[in-house]
């Protein structure tokens, strides 16, 4: 049986959990690749217009990968963690699916959300295995294979891995080391903090290879992936309103944790153009850095037809800018 | 004696200065691009042989503006540099203390804040041309005003129209309404001015703050009734700087004499010659990936010179491999 993982949303923080689990249960795992141009103009003609990018880029995955596979994995992630949502668009990405897409095989479109409980997530769990097996004893098994993938990814991530090499290494089986400590960000060379969803982050076509031009102007890249989450959280939770939506939660901490501790040279932001919280969310995190300290802030809109020129003349003038301030 | 050639090749204008080791302009040109980049470089460096005296020598070479690139492979470059940067060091130089550049072109439009001599925050105009000079030649020509004129038919204006903005589209049709109306054409343009300003510090100065000295530069500069409605809303004067409509080549010209300077390297200048040669463009769509990504490649004399537009580095291996055979 041959289960099939868009490569968008949230694959970049969650597939090693799929994958493991899936496996673990029998089935082979079929995933449709990075995003290319075709991907994108599949996506941009069977996306509601009025969606934002990463759900274009979603549509455009699924679309490759529809033929090739027995079911879809298309889960309704509700709520990730406690008092936190996803945004509006995640929450309804199956129905949209559903509606916008011809020939599709089954959709697995089970819900989960962390805020009801342990009982209805083992509920859900279940049901996401239901094409493979009942047997609540292997469903258990697998659901455990799949947690230590994705703390061992995690982890890996912490230390600087991109997704990509933090996967293969789970693949070859890599296991929980000690944390040796974040990979010391070392003070010789620039540094750069890159806000922004994962799926804006780690999409190279979409953010035009955002982080190796950044590496190619002398700059290092930290991401939300290479902070421990427990310092973000203690960051999120120090928050007198925190926000309503996880990323954005995630967003605004890893905002607050780069400025005051003095860690990056500037910070770039990245926000996909259609997308309702980051329309409020950008703009909170920007007026807290600015607010905040003296770190260089530069807001990058992404969309399907963002020409690369607009993005390399505002990356080279900002690293630019970084660079004066720093020997100034 | 040494010269330094800056070029911005902008998407209306292209513009070429010579500068001399003291800064001071020696000639400048300003040509319309009209969407023939090389063409135009070519007839610049041209005019720009006429007019310079035979023992100045080009020790450096800087290029901006949206077509720095391919200028830059074209005439030899040694400092390839983002307009915003170029504008700022040219600004920085004629105005040491100034805190905020305003900049309007053709079809871009920046803001540059400078605190103590250092770039602290930027920003460009998105996808929005509404507060650019396009739009206001648009205008010009639709109302049948010479764009020279524009800027002392809105200065007679006592009683300004309000004109909507926020979008070129929906301010041409509220423009338009406005003279249906009967209003005068000095209220309209006035109006317009004010229109144009306020959509720039809206989109493009958004969340700045625009500390004096404030220097205004780039074509629309010229249009005094834009210098005065940038005056009225900020309430501060504006320095508009002799050579207000080619700072960003200035700029390009004194990065390349920063570079070569600091370096001692030899210039990578061409020569006067490349106005003969024969440039030639091309591209195709590369079939190795599904990025299929549109590859330019650029001939000098029929000879491949360079490639780009991939997002991998594929083509430039290819340029590599020819250029060390030959």
């Amino acid at each position: 049986m041959r289960i099939g993982i868009p490569e968008a949303l949230y694959y970049h923080d969650y597939y090693p959990l799929w994958e493991g689990f899936y496996r673990a249960l029998g089935a082979e795992v079929v995933t449709s690749g990075p995003t290319n141009k075709t991907v994108i103009n599949f996506g941009v003609e069977s996306a509601v217009d009025d969606t934002c990018l990463p759900v274009k880029v979603f549509f455009g995955h699924t679309r490759l990968l529809a033929p090739r596979v027995d079911y879809l994995f298309c889960p309704r992630l509700v709520s990730v963690e406690d008092g936190a949502y996803t945004c509006p668009k995640i929450l309804g990405l199956p129905d949209m699916v559903e509606q916008g897409l011809p020939n599709l095989p089954p959709l697995i479109n089970t819900s989960f959300d962390f805020r009801e409980g342990r009982v209805r997530l083992w509920a859900a769990i279940r049901e996401a295995a239901k094409p493979l097996t009942r047997n609540p004893w292997r469903v258990q098994r697998a659901w455990k294979t799949g947690l230590s993938r994705l703390r061992v990814y995690r982890e890996l991530l912490t230390q600087g891995k991109t997704p990509e090499e933090a996967r293969q290494e789970c693949l070859a089986g890599a296991r929980l080391t000690r944390r040796g400590g974040s990979k010391g960000t070392g003070r010789s060379g620039l540094c750069i903090g890159i806000l922004g969803h994962s799926y804006s982050i780690y999409d190279r076509y979409i953010n035009h290879d955002l982080t190796r031009r950044v590496e190619g102007f002398g700059g290092k890249v930290i991401t939300i992936d290479m902070v421990p989450p427990e310092i973000l959280h203690q960051e999120a939770v120090r928050e007198e309103k925190p926000l309503f939506w996880s990323a954005g939660r995630k967003n605004m901490a890893m905002a607050k944790y780069l400025v005051s501790n003095h860690q990056v040279d500037g910070i770039i932001q990245l926000a996909s153009f259609g997308c309702g919280p980051d329309s409020m969310v950008a703009e909170v995190v920007e007026r807290r850095v600015r607010r905040n300290g003296r770190v260089p802030f530069m807001l990058l809109n992404l969309d399907e037809h963002s020409g690369e020129a607009g993005l390399v003349t505002r990356l080279e003038a900002f690293m630019d800018m970084v660079r004066r301030r720093r020997v100034g | 004696m040494n010269g330094y050639l800056g070029i911005d090749v902008g998407s209306v204008s292209t513009n070429v200065v010579v500068i001399n080791d003291a800064h001071e302009v020696l000639t400048s040109l300003y040509l319309r691009t009209g969407g023939q980049p090389i063409r135009v470089v070519q007839e610049a460096i041209r005019q720009l042989k006429e007019q310079l005296s035979p023992d100045l020598e080009i020790a450096g070479v800087g290029t901006t503006g949206s077509g720095r690139e391919l200028t830059g492979v074209m005439v030899g470059a040694d400092v390839v540099k983002n307009e915003i940067t170029a504008h700022a060091v040219a600004a920085q130089h004629f105005v040491p203390e100034v805190q905020t550049v305003l900049e309007i072109g053709g079809q871009d439009s920046k803001i540059v804040i400078l605190r103590d001599g250092i770039v602290v925050d930027f920003a460009m105009n998105s996808v929005c041309a509404a507060g650019t000079g396009s739009f206001l030649d648009r205008q010009a020509a639709r109302l049948g005003v010479a764009i020279e004129e524009f800027g002392r038919m809105a200065l007679r204006s006592k009683n300004p129209v309000r004109i909507a903005g926020r979008c070129a589209v929906f301010a041409e049709s509220d423009m338009i309404h406005k003279q249906q109306m009967g209003h005068t054409m000095e209220d309209i343009i006035r109006g317009l001015c004010q229109a144009l300003v306020r959509n720039y510090l809206n989109n493009v100065g958004k969340g700045k703050e625009i500390l004096a000295p404030v220097v205004f530069q780039g074509g629309v500069a010229a249009n005094i009734g834009i210098v005065k409605a940038f005056e009225e809303a900020l309430g501060t004067k504006v320095v508009v700087p002799r050579y207000y409509h080619v700072m960003g080549a200035i700029g390009a010209a004194m990065l390349a004499r920063e570079k070569i300077l600091a370096g001692a390297e030899e210039t990578r200048f061409r020569g006067f010659g490349v106005s003969e040669v024969d440039y030639r463009t091309g591209s195709f769509e590369c079939r190795g990936c599904p990025n299929c990504c549109e590859i330019i490649e650029f001939y000098m004399d029929g000879s491949l010179a360079a490639r780009w537009g991939g997002r991998c580095e594929k083509w430039q291996r290819v340029q590599q491999e020819a250029a060390e055979r030959a």
